[in-house]
Formats: C-alpha cells, structure tokens, sequence
C-alpha cells in the first residue's frame, strides 16, 4: 500500500486539474493574441 | 546523409540495443520478466508510459500536421489529465489489489472467464494489427527517403529490438524506454531551436509565431462545436477523457507499464506526471510545425515534400511538372516576398492589414498548387499523395548540419522501438497469462513459465512484422485496421467501467450489454453520424446504462464481489 494519506492524494489531483485548466486558458490566450 | 551521419545513426541504434541487453541481464522470474518485480519507482513508469504511448508516427506526424492543419491537434490531449486521476483513483488500487497481470485477468475475478476472453482476444487481435501498422509506418518513411527496400526496412524497425527484448523483460523495456526518450526529446528540442535560428537574419521567434499566427496555424483553441469535427475544445475534453481512460485503463500495453510501479503511490506518481507533462510536451512538438511553415513561408520550400513522389511524377509527366515548377517557383516568391512584408511592417509598426491579404492570397497560391500536384501524382498512380509525415525529415535533411541528420533518423527508429518493445510484452503477456496459462492443465514451474513467456515475445515480434510486411499491400485497408481498433475501445472501457463502478451488475449482463453496444457503435460509424472520438463516448457510456438497467433475473451468473 502507498505510504501517503488520502490527503496528499487529492491534493495531487487537484493540482493536476487546475494546471489543466490553466493550460486551456493560457492556449486560449496565446490563440487569441497570435491571431 | 553523410558518413558522419550514417555513423552516428548507427552507434545510437547499436547503443541503445546493447543497453537493452545490459540491463535485462541476470535471472528472470515470471514476475520479474512480466511486471519488472513491481520495482519501478515512478520516473521510469512515467517514460515507459510516455514513450508506449508516443510511436515514431507521434514525432512525424504531429509537427506535419500543425504545419498544415494548425495546432488545435492539441486539445486532443485535453481529456487526458482528467482520465489520469479517475485511473489514480479506481483502476489502480482494484489492479493493485487484485495483484494482476493484465487488466482482463481482473474481468474474470470480477465476472466470469467469457468477458475476460472476450476482452483479451479483442485486445490481441487490435493490438496485434495496430503494432504491424506502427511498424509498416515508420518503414515506408525511411525506405522511401533512402530508396531501402521495404520488408528490409519492416525487419530493421520492428526486428532489431527483439535482440533485446526477448530475454529482458519489463524492466529492461521500462529502463531503455527511458535512455530513447531522453534521446528522443533532446533530439526534438534542438531541431526546434535550430528552426528559429535558420530564420532569414533579421527575424526573431516572435516574427516566426506572428507569420504562423496570421496563417491560422497556432489555432491551439477552437470552439466551433460539431459532432463530425476531430479535434475542438469538446471532443478533446470529453471525446479524449473517454479515449485516454480507455487506453490508459483497460490496453495493457498501458496496464502492464503501470502495474511495473514499486507501489500504489508510485504507479499513481507516473501517471500523474504524465499527466502535467503530456499537454506541454505535445504543445512544443506542435510548435516546431507552425514553425516550420514559418520557415517555410520565409524561404523556398518543395512543392510535395516526400521527394520520391516527385522524382517519380517529374518522370512520368515531365511536360505537366515543367509547368508546374515554374509555376511554384513564381508562387513561392510571392509567399517569402509576401511573408518578409509582413513582418517588415510588424516590426516597423505600420498597419498590417494590406500585408496580411496580400500573405493570404501569396499562402493561398501555394496551397492551390500543392493541391494540384496532388491531384496529377494520383494520376500518375502514386499512392502517397499526402506528405505530411515527410514534413519533419525534409527539413531534418536539407537543413540540419552533419551528425544531426543522423540522429534525428535514429529517433525515428527509438521512438518506433519505444512503443513497439511495449506492445510486443503487452501481447506476450495478454496471451500467455489470459489464454496460454489457462489452457493448460498441470501449473507450470517459474522458470517454464518465463521461457514460454520469451516465446510468446518471440511469436508476437514475428507477427506483428509479418503484418508490417503484408501492410505494404493492404493500400487504405490500413486505415481500416486503424479503425478496428477505435470500435471496440468504448465498448472495453463500458465493461470495465461496469466492473468498477456497477456492483450489482453481474457477467451476462454486461456480456450482452457488449454485444447491443458494439452493433450501435459499428451503425454509428458505417453510418457516419459522428468524428471517432466520439465512438469511445458512445461505447462507454452504453455498455454502462445497458447494464444498470439489465433485468436481474436474466443475470443467471449472480454477482461476484467487485
């Protein structure tokens, strides 16, 4: 079994759906600015 | 390519096969040759699983395709993410567990034996194909620009790595993925860089992204919604969740990279670092296309860049290409004269608006003579009339100094064998634990059952080229084999995502749910109602309500603990 707390998981997930949606709205920006 | 180049090429290749042998050697157990001990700790799990999911065609055909149809290919990867935290969640801690193999070998804990013959068999026989593509592809590229002949060429991509392979096991392909990669991407990153810097004196990156910008090629975001267009924001958001959660969760080309992990958080860790890293990583190679059609619009390009095609077309309609030559020479003039302008006037500040319709109809000029050349190299009867996998290497040739060539052709092989050595160990251990295993009456000892697992590797390496030899006749079947895949991929992912998340659901039920869900999913496509990134959508989503709403009383199998 993993040695980090159910915590430490989800913190995880959360930090790797707010970078995606960072990401979608950096693209969106350099979309819109290189248009 | 120059001597130095063949050399260079050569003692990658040589290199990375003697790496491969180093560290596979030493005893093996079945556990060891078929799930690297679980040891791994998570960077390794997360190159195997980069480099299995990214084949040679991922390099070639990604900065092609930005260079002709814009970046918005990106948001393809979009769902992603989303799908490595679900799998986080449910699928690892059940395979985990369950301390499986494969991924099918959990269907019968769960159901019964039928569905995990059925997913097994469907999973050899598309990943079997799929496996002789990659090899086929990645072939016909090369044998093209050296003029190789192609079943040599189907041997040396799909063949040399089993010098390896066949007696390493998980760990070896898990660790030489990890060398490729790092290859793979460093050699990437230079070919970038040298793009900007092979820009015309004056012209910096930014005037390289404005000419790309103002030719609809950093389109990384579309928002025009349709059911039949490939890559938007929601098919890559929806459409590739259910694609990636496939893939990811129920291949065992995936399943069998990330049950190699020391432990459930490093499995986790891998695959969510891939995915943090797949978007960027996919985004930069985009990037080096809508560069290179900067480049390109900056200095002479070819009309077609897979230059056999022309020197076979010139040949055969030596009047029509005489014509069309200088017909390309005159629009390519206007296009670099048109795209200096423009960035002429960007950097002066003056009002671009005249010079961007003049870029246009200079872009348009050109787009309508490729077209045209097309349309006379299908006359001639040459079946490639679409470069966009040449794009990359007619660059990496003209323009990259001595050496360099070399190792950019290396990574073609790399990159190919990557992904390749993983589908080779995935289908020897699908067949020997999910089939083989099962057959067989009396158990077997550790060591048999590695030597019949080095069989099976051996077995599966000789088919898949087998089918890479046979692909050179199958035309546009290959993209019918292609096809097959995605057309079972949803319904896999439903009957997995029944098992996880319907504990009521027993083995008939989802059986039959299977078989309602596939006869809709081949209508959907025969009829081509929606773009394929929707199938997985539609497949998952069916076996799932198909299930849930199946009449218990028919379910004679009862209910397994989940």
């Amino acid at each position: 079994m993993s040695q980090h707390t159910p915590r430490y998981w989800r913190r995880w997930y959360f930090a790797v759906l707010l970078f995606l949606v960072i990401q979608i709205v950096a693209y969106a920006l350099f979309t819109e600015y290189w248009k | 390519m120059s001597v130095a180049d063949w050399i260079v090429m050569a003692t990658t290749l040589v290199g990375i096969i003697a790496y491969g042998v180093y560290r596979g050697r030493g005893k093996q157990s079945a556990d060891s040759y078929l799930r690297a001990g679980r040891q791994l700790p998570w960077p390794v799990v997360l190159i195997g699983i980069m480099a299995t999911q990214a084949s040679a065609i991922t390099f070639l055909s990604a900065p092609g395709q930005a260079f002709t149809d814009g970046m918005r290919f990106v948001q393809y990867y979009f769902g992603l993410p989303i799908a490595m935290v679900v799998i986080c969640v449910t699928f690892i801690p059940i395979f985990r567990r369950q301390n499986v193999y494969t991924a099918y070998e959990y269907l019968e804990n769960r159901f019964d034996r039928k569905t995990r013959l059925v997913a097994s068999f469907l999973f050899l026989l598309s990943r079997g194909l799929s496996t002789g593509i990659s090899i086929y592809a990645p072939s016909i590229i090369l044998s093209s620009i050296f003029d190789w002949n192609i079943y040599l060429t189907n041997v040396l991509v799909g063949g040399l790595l089993i010098i390896y392979m066949y007696g390493s096991g998980a760990k070896a392909i898990a660790y030489t993925q990890t060398l490729q990669f790092s290859i793979i991407l460093g050699s990437m990153a230079i070919a970038g860089i040298m793009i900007v810097t092979k820009l015309p004196g004056h012209l910096d990156l930014g005037d390289a992204l404005y000419i790309a910008g103002q030719s609809g090629k950093l389109n990384v975001i579309t928002t025009d919604f349709n059911l039949k267009d490939k890559y938007n924001l929601f098919s890559g958001i929806i459409g590739g969740f259910f694609l990636a959660l496939s893939y990811f969760g129920t291949d065992q080309s995936q399943v069998g990279r990330y049950i190699t992990g020391k432990d459930e958080g490093e499995s986790r860790l891998g695959l969510l670092m891939n995915g943090l890293v797949k978007i960027p990583m996919q985004f930069a190679i985009l990037l080096i296309g809508a560069l290179l059609f900067a480049l390109y619009s900056l200095v002479p390009s070819p009309m077609f860049f897979n230059q056999r095609v022309v020197t076979d077309v010139r040949e055969q309609a030596p009047l029509e290409m005489a014509s069309m030559d200088r017909r390309w020479q005159t629009a390519n003039d206007s296009l670099t004269a048109a795209s200096t302008a423009l960035v002429d006037a960007r950097q002066q500040g003056a009002d671009a608006a005249p010079f961007v319709q003049r870029h246009a109809n200079a872009r348009a000029q050109s787009d309508a003579l490729r077209k045209e050349f097309k349309v006379l190299a299908a006359a001639q009867g040459s079946s490639e009339t679409n470069d966009t996998n040449y794009i990359l290497l007619y660059y990496v040739r003209s323009a990259l100094p001595a050496g360099m060539v070399g190792l950019l052709f290396a990574v073609v092989f790399l990159a190919s064998w990557g992904s390749i050595s993983a589908a080779f160990h995935s289908l020897a251990s699908s067949s020997l634990v999910d089939l083989d295993l099962l057959i067989r009456k009396k158990p077997l000892t550790d060591s048999k059952k590695v030597a019949l697992a080095r069989i099976h590797s051996l077995l599966w390496g000789l088919l898949c080229i087998g089918v890479a030899m046979f692909a050179s006749r199958l035309g546009s079947l290959i993209e019918a084999v292609n096809i097959l895949g995605s057309l079972f991929y949803g319904t896999i992912l439903g009957i997995f995502l029944v098992a996880f998340y319907l504990k009521r659901a027993g083995g008939t039920a989802v059986f039959y749910a299977a078989i309602i869900t596939e006869t809709i999913i081949v209508a959907v496509w025969y009829f081509d109602i929606v773009s394929f990134l929707w199938l997985n959508v539609i497949g998952a989503v069916s076996v799932v309500a198909i299930a849930a709403v199946w009449p218990r009383t028919i379910d004679s199998d009862g209910v397994k603990a989940g």
